[in-house]
């Protein structure tokens, strides 16, 4: 009998462990809410003003080109972009004023207002769309989302977010995201069509730190679209809250030399 | 056959009557063959001479924008089209060479871009003034002098923007890498030729590049020829492409350039159409009065049997008959359809300026379409005419030939 309680007695001391273990290891891997991530990605892009200089190489599989552009954004709603290099492009400027883009033509010395399917072509030639430009709602407010799992991008652990789209006004209802768990950013994206095609991937890397901010240095856009053909922007500099011309924000920018 | 020959008259003249219907129906049927070739001979005659003359005798592409030319892939280009040239020129029997760039383009005369789209050349000078004879068919101002930021429009365009000399128009299109791409010259002339130069924007070779940013490429090289006939052609077609400095690049003759080879199978598929439509109506025709001649002579044919004459000679009495006929009515066919087709050459059919724009604007179409009279569709005339007499006369002939003696003189009692 003796030998049979201690049996016993052993079994229900021995037993809970696997269960401790298994509650420990749940404990470790437990997701964020996909409301969290959101909200820290939006807020990671809330700047007053911010000025950067950046390079894109559009690589179509041909002839890669290369632009030199000067960037102005102020809020979510403004953002104006001055092409500097080549010189055959010097001059060029673009102005986004809420739902809003401008376009402005050196050589005719003309604006030009961007609208229906104008959006879609690519900036520049480029990958990345005028409506790309234009997306300035936060995720939290376009996209409804859960937090899927758990993988490793680029040898960081990132959180895969599926986002869908609220309103059918949002340029991609659907999207894949991986966060990166220590950084929140979005190393890498699929922003997919509503037909569920695959439309670009877009990823991020060199995420450094900027008085309180991620920023990524390189973005790599793939339009899936179009075989072989990537744009890669690569941030010079970046800075935060500089006093910038109220003009620079207005078609008199624009049309100014 | 001396004989058949003069049977064969006396009998067309035993029915005067009879015998001019039936050769009136056979002179309608060729006449009208006569002037529906002459007609499409003239209006796609002139179309496929005017394509050859405008798109190059010879024109040099991208071999990958050959396969899909149909999508424009501006990036499909020659970069290097001097070279093209140079190389084109080297070839003996060629006369000219140049490089050319057609795009298209939103158009506009104010600020504001519009709906208005229109195609854009680029060439040089010496096209323009070779080939195009572009200074020869200005309406208004002037052709373009070779300085930057200067358009000349076709008339049915620059009615359609409402700009008149002297204005700046915009033109907003891309460049080869899908960038948007503006230019902003002042129109200097207005142009107008056929359908085709009525509705295009002319533009320096230079603007044109710069528009692609195609650096000193060109989208396609023409080439000319001392004649744009195949045999002159298909030795410089090979030496193009055995050129090791045109690699990658495609030599195409005019007549294998679309819409040509679609169009001529149509051409000739409606000509013999129509051929063989007055062919089937006008030999029911012979063969009635071939027919009610057979029955009317059925004893004279028994006789004629009895005394020695073989089938097949049964069969050549009536045939020679109907081709009699048929000769008859197959010259004054011609003539009288010929008459009808030189009428129109000279004075042409004038197509409503709506419909012409609804058909023509990718063609050198004129608004008057002028026929063409030839050895070619006169002869066709004669021949058919034969023809129709022949096939109307087949079966009674043969029929003919079936009467047995016997039976023909019982009837004939």
């Amino acid at each position: 009998m003796f030998s049979r309680i201690a049996v016993l007695a052993v079994v229900f001391a021995v037993a809970p462990l696997p269960l401790v273990a298994l509650a420990e290891e749940a404990a470790e891997q437990a997701l964020p809410t996909a409301d969290e991530l959101m909200k820290a990605m939006d807020a990671n892009l809330q700047y007053d003003t911010r000025t950067s200089t950046s390079t894109m190489v559009v690589d179509d599989g041909r002839r890669p080109r290369t632009y030199k552009m000067v960037t102005y954004g102020r809020g979510q709603d403004e953002a104006a972009i001055e092409y500097v290099l080549p010189e055959r492009d010097k001059g060029t400027k673009m102005l986004k004023q809420g739902d809003q883009l401008w376009l402005y033509l050196p050589r005719s010395e003309r604006v030009q207002k961007i609208s229906g399917h104008m959006m879609r072509q690519g900036m520049m030639g480029s990958d990345v769309s005028y409506e790309d430009l234009m997306s300035s709602d936060s995720f939290d407010e376009q996209y409804s989302a859960r937090v899927t799992g758990a993988e490793q991008i680029e040898g960081r652990k990132c959180w895969r977010l599926e986002a869908d789209a609220k309103d059918d006004t949002v340029t991609y209802p659907k999207r894949i995201m991986w966060i990166d768990a220590e950084t929140l950013m979005p190393l890498k994206q699929e922003l997919f069509a509503l037909s569920g095609m695959k439309m670009k991937t877009w990823t991020m890397g060199d995420i450094r730190e900027v008085e309180g901010r991620q920023v990524a240095y390189k973005m790599v856009i793939a339009d899936e679209l179009k075989q072989g053909s990537k744009t890669v922007i690569t941030v010079d500099d970046v800075t935060f809250g500089v006093e910038l011309e109220a003009e620079v924000f207005s078609r008199r920018w624009l049309e100014r030399r | 056959m001396p004989m058949l020959i003069r049977l064969a008259f006396r009998n067309a003249r035993r029915n005067v009557r009879r015998t001019l219907l039936t050769a009136a129906t056979v002179l309608i049927g060729t006449a009208l063959v006569t002037l529906a070739t002459a007609w499409l001979d003239g209006i796609f005659g002139f179309m496929m001479n005017a394509m050859a003359d405008v798109y190059g005798h010879v024109r040099l592409v991208d071999s990958d924008f050959l396969a899909r030319e149909e999508l424009a892939p501006m990036y499909e280009n020659i970069p290097e089209s001097d070279r093209a040239v140079q190389a084109a020129k080297e070839i003996p029997g060629v006369t000219g060479a140049y490089p050319r760039i057609t795009t298209g383009a939103l158009m506009a005369k104010g600020e504001e871009l519009g709906e208005d789209f229109g195609l854009v050349v680029g060439a040089s000078q010496d096209w323009y003034d070779e080939r195009l004879h572009g200074a020869d068919h200005i309406i208004e101002g002037r052709w373009l002098s070779g300085e930057k930021d200067e358009v000349v429009l076709g008339r049915k365009l620059a009615g359609q923007l409402d700009i008149a000399v002297g204005e700046e128009l915009l033109l907003l299109g891309q460049t080869q890498y899908g960038s948007m791409s503006d230019l902003a010259p002042t129109v200097v002339g207005i142009v107008s030729a056929d359908a085709m130069v009525d509705n295009q924007a002319y533009i320096t070779l230079d603007d044109a590049r710069w528009m692609l940013d195609m650096g000193e490429g060109a989208l396609e090289v023409l080439v000319y020829a001392e004649s744009k006939e195949a045999e002159t052609l298909a030795p410089i077609v090979a030496a193009l492409g055995a050129d090791p400095r045109l690699d990658g690049i495609t030599p195409q003759a005019w007549s294998s350039r679309e819409p040509l080879p679609t169009m001529m199978p149509m051409v000739d598929g409606m000509s013999a159409f129509i051929a063989s439509l007055v062919l089937f109506i006008t030999s029911l025709a012979i063969f009635n009065t071939m027919t009610m001649s057979v029955m009317e002579r059925t004893g004279e044919i028994g006789v004629m049997r009895a005394m020695g004459l073989s089938r097949l000679g049964a069969v050549a009495l009536f045939a020679v008959e109907a081709l009699l006929i048929g000769v008859i009515g197959g010259i004054g066919g011609a003539v009288l359809g010929g008459s009808a087709g030189m009428y129109l050459e000279i004075v042409g059919v004038t197509l409503d300026e709506q419909l012409l724009d609804q058909m023509a604007q990718a063609y050198p179409m004129k608004q008057t379409f002028y026929a063409d009279v030839n050895a070619g569709n006169l002869t066709t005339a004669v021949v058919l005419g034969v023809c129709i007499a022949f096939v109307g006369a087949l079966l009674p002939a043969w029929r003919a030939s079936r009467i047995q003696p016997v039976t023909a003189m019982k009837a004939r009692r």
